[in-house]
């Protein structure tokens, strides 16, 4: 793409969002030409009279499903770009996102430099997923990693860990000796593989155990 | 020859069947008393008619002239003919009888005519003496050898008979009948009716009727060739003849017993027997048909075994045989004789006379007429097969309409039964979707009214503050940041409303998946920790869409809950597969608002209707304000509810 702007294809039914987008990407030194779609149908005629270097595509249309589209678009254009722009955030659909042919995948509700870092890298030939989106497929893949679950007890201790208890002020807290706290201390170690404390609370945040705003 | 010799047999010892038996000489007596007494006490004259009859009639076969006085004694006693009487009529009957006995057939016939005229004018119809009279009326005309004429009595006998529903009279016709077959060479029939004959003599106990039978049987047998058969018979019936002391009645089982050894071709039987025969002729009357049949066949016996003389004397010194002997018969015996002795003048001029009355045409007619009584016969019989066969199928079709109208009441219960358990189903399904509506339209009631709170409660009070905010800012940049802030925190209100309210989609994920990215965000959202802890074991992939669904929301519901009214900061969720049962605890250190009445919520109850569609159960347990709950579901077993 290095050289020659781009021509992208903004397919998405709600003009509003439709007009931002645009108005964002038209600012963009490496887009030359930018074409909108608020239908599935209207999308198929734009895409039959040309190739585009990139299609943004919203998953839900009025008169199509933007999975669909996808695959209209790859039957016709088999080395052709696709970022998702969507509002859906429910795992079912990242899922299904993940295992379809795109190049990129970003929330609506993202950050707008999110957006122009996605068309760039893309258009680099890249490829790009949101914050958002990759923060659910890691904890996914933690929970897939983490070789045991934690119990109950444990989740206490590591709680109370996090709010910056100690041994003694947790066995009071939990009304159990100090031995029994050091052992479900261990139990932690062992199953969030931590080298100390610190280490503990900061896994358990970023696996999603703990928020960070643990009361 | 020896045909002739036997049909003039049968027909001798035939006409005696009409007549009454012999009585003994104690029944005579006794009956002399009883006139002499009733004489003397001038008992009415109906008694004494009566006695005299029987008397009369006692006589008959021992004495003629006895018999013909007691007759006239009886009729004396009326000095005009009163034929009304059934009594006078039974006396003129007997003087028949007595016409008949003297061989004075024209007599006999026309008195019979006389009773029978008017005993069908009786008061009280009786009709067994009407049949008498008529079968008798019917052999006067075979004597007279008027064939048709009584073929057409014997028709009568027999429908009065019938009428009469006496079985002894039912045989003397049936006796009659065998008879004329007899003479007209129908053996068969003859036969069929002689054991007919004999078969109602039993019923009646008549035996004397038993003997005629059977002598016409004997002689029928005799004549199909059966010679075994028919010798066997006859001598049976002579020996029970004489064991009574009925010598009349022997003579005739032993005149055919001599045809029968006449055809058998046993001259020395004949002998043995002629002789026996020889000796009993002297205890009947002389004049008797029986003694005259006997003569005939003793004529015809000599002239068959060669003793023309003797013969020829016999039917010379007994010129009467020719009453009881056809024309023809007669004369043939004659010039067979006259034959023997070298006569043959003689002989051509009997045998002239034979040929001249064999010309008649009259054969062929009585053998048309006696088809017709046979077949009348037969009708008659049938008629009574038919009729007993249409009795037994309207019983049979009695039998089948009750048997349809059981069964079909019985069907018509069963299907009126069946229509109510039916009608009955319907309701029940009718008022089980009713409530179901009402369960549904409820549930989408409360959905619409939590959606409603939820968007008024965080949306529009968010958008309301925010509204109030704006107005207060006066620097454009902080009203700008306060401005995108606000509509960030709508934003994601209005998002996690959604999120809540979107319909998982397992096609591309599984329960455990789902559930796990549900609980984080909603700790994102609430700073609650959620702890979901899904045990290894759990195969996913096993869990039907339907049931995860309600899973999924049922968790949904629990979590909200807990959230919205415990104050949790921590919640403990826990999935354990056993036994085919998904096992979920939910356990959080939060303290319930209303801890008196946690099972009234509308979240519960929604619980409570998911759980029923799956066949799933849960349990609450209350630890001061602490609530935790325990839900467990069957996998793999057949759900209830409907969807």
């Amino acid at each position: 793409m290095t050289g020659t702007k781009a021509n992208i294809l903004l397919v998405d039914d709600h003009s509003l969002i439709l007009q931002g987008i645009r108005h964002v990407i038209s600012q963009m030194s490496e887009i030359d030409k930018v074409c909108t779609a608020s239908s599935g149908a209207e999308a198929l005629s734009l895409i039959n009279r040309q190739p585009f270097n990139l299609y943004v595509l919203d998953v839900e249309l009025p008169d199509t499903n933007g999975f669909d589209l996808i695959e209209k678009i790859q039957q016709k254009y088999p080395d052709a770009r696709i970022l998702i722009n969507t509002m859906h955030e429910e795992i079912w659909i990242l899922k299904r996102l993940t295992k379809s042919p795109i190049h990129g995948a970003i929330l609506k509700s993202a950050d707008i430099h999110e957006l122009t870092l996605a068309i760039q890298t893309i258009l680099k030939g890249g490829n790009y997923l949101c914050k958002r989106f990759k923060s659910i497929l890691n904890r996914l893949q933690a929970e897939e990693q983490l070789k045991e679950q934690l119990t109950l007890r444990e989740m206490e201790v590591l709680q109370a860990i996090a709010k910056g208890y100690n041994t003694r002020e947790i066995a009071d807290l939990l009304h159990v000796s100090g031995n029994t706290i050091e052992s479900h201390r261990k139990s932690l170690m062992s199953k969030l593989e931590a080298k100390n404390a610190v280490d503990l609370v900061l896994k358990a945040i970023h696996l999603g155990i703990i928020p960070l705003d643990c009361k | 020859m020896k045909r002739t010799v036997f049909s003039l047999l049968i027909m001798l010892w035939g006409a005696t069947a009409c007549l009454h038996a012999q009585t003994e000489t104690g029944t005579i007596d006794s009956l002399k008393q009883q006139i002499q007494l009733a004489e003397k006490q001038q008992t009415s004259r109906e008694k004494l008619t009566e006695l005299y009859q029987s008397l009369g009639a006692e006589y008959e076969t021992l004495n003629h002239d006895s018999s013909y006085h007691y007759l006239q004694k009886g009729l004396a006693l009326y000095p005009q003919p009163a034929f009304h009487e059934e009594g006078y009529l039974q006396l003129v009957n007997s003087l028949a009888n007595y016409w008949f006995m003297e061989g004075k057939m024209e007599q006999a016939k026309e008195t019979f005519k006389t009773v029978a005229a008017h005993a069908c004018k009786l008061k009280e119809r009786q009709y067994d003496l009407e049949g008498v009279v008529e079968s008798s009326i019917g052999v006067c005309y075979r004597k007279l050898g008027m064939f048709d004429s009584a073929v057409y009595h014997y028709n009568r006998a027999i429908d009065f008979c019938k009428k009469a529903g006496k079985p002894e009279d039912v045989s003397s016709t049936y006796y009659n009948i065998g008879v004329l077959y007899h003479l007209h060479k129908r053996y068969e029939e003859a036969l069929t009716q002689g054991l007919l004959s004999a078969e109602y003599a039993r019923k009646a106990h008549d035996e004397l009727m038993e003997l005629y039978a059977n002598s016409l049987v004997g002689a029928s047998y005799s004549k199909l060739g059966k010679y075994e058969e028919a010798c066997h018979i006859l001598k049976t019936n002579i020996h029970k003849a004489l064991a009574i002391q009925q010598p009349l009645l022997a003579m005739g089982s032993l005149c055919p017993l001599l045809s029968t050894y006449q055809l058998w071709n046993k001259k020395d039987s004949v002998r043995t027997v002629l002789r026996k025969g020889e000796e009993l002729i002297r205890q009947i009357p002389r004049n008797s048909p029986t003694a005259l049949e006997f003569y005939s066949t003793q004529a015809s016996l000599y002239q068959w075994i060669g003793e023309y003389q003797k013969s020829l004397q016999i039917l010379t010194d007994n010129p009467l045989i020719q009453t009881q002997v056809p024309y023809d018969k007669f004369h043939t015996l004659l010039a067979r004789n006259y034959e023997g002795l070298g006569n043959y003048q003689k002989a051509f001029e009997h045998l002239q006379d034979v040929c001249v009355y064999q010309d008649s045409i009259f054969n062929g007619t009585i053998k048309d007429e006696l088809s017709e009584l046979n077949e009348k016969l037969r009708v008659s019989d049938k008629e009574l097969k038919i009729a007993r066969l249409e009795k037994e199928q309207v019983q049979e079709k009695e039998i089948r309409l009750r048997n349809t109208v059981y069964f079909s009441s019985v069907i018509f219960l069963l299907l009126v039964m069946i229509f109510i358990l039916l009608h009955k189903r319907k309701l029940q399904k009718k008022e089980t979707e009713l409530v179901a509506a009402q369960q549904y339209i409820e549930g989408l009631e409360n959905e619409r009214k939590r959606l409603a709170k939820d968007l008024h409660d965080g949306v529009c009070n968010d958008l309301l503050g925010a509204i109030l905010q704006i107005q207060q800012q006066t620097s454009s940049e902080a009203l700008k940041i306060f401005t995108l802030h606000t509509l960030e925190e709508i934003r994601s209100s209005v998002r996690a409303i959604s999120h809540e309210l979107m319909p998982p989609n397992f096609q591309f994920a599984n329960l455990n998946e789902m559930l796990a990215d549900y609980f984080s965000k909603m700790q994102e959202i609430s700073g609650v920790i959620i702890h979901y802890v899904p045990h290894p074991q759990i195969n996913w992939l096993h869990i039907s869409e339907y049931i995860g669904y309600e899973i999924y929301r049922i968790l949904q519901e629990t979590i909200g809950n807990v959230l919205k009214h415990a104050h949790a900061s921590f919640i403990h969720i826990q999935l354990n597969e056993q036994d085919g049962e998904l096992r979920i605890d939910v356990q959080h250190d939060g303290q319930w608002e209303q801890p008196t009445e946690p099972a009234k919520g509308i979240g519960l109850r929604t619980i409570h209707d998911r759980l029923k569609t799956i066949g799933g159960n849960y349990e609450l347990k209350t630890q001061g304000k602490q609530i935790s709950m325990h839900i467990q579901v069957h996998l793999h077993g057949k759900n209830h509810g409907f969807r």
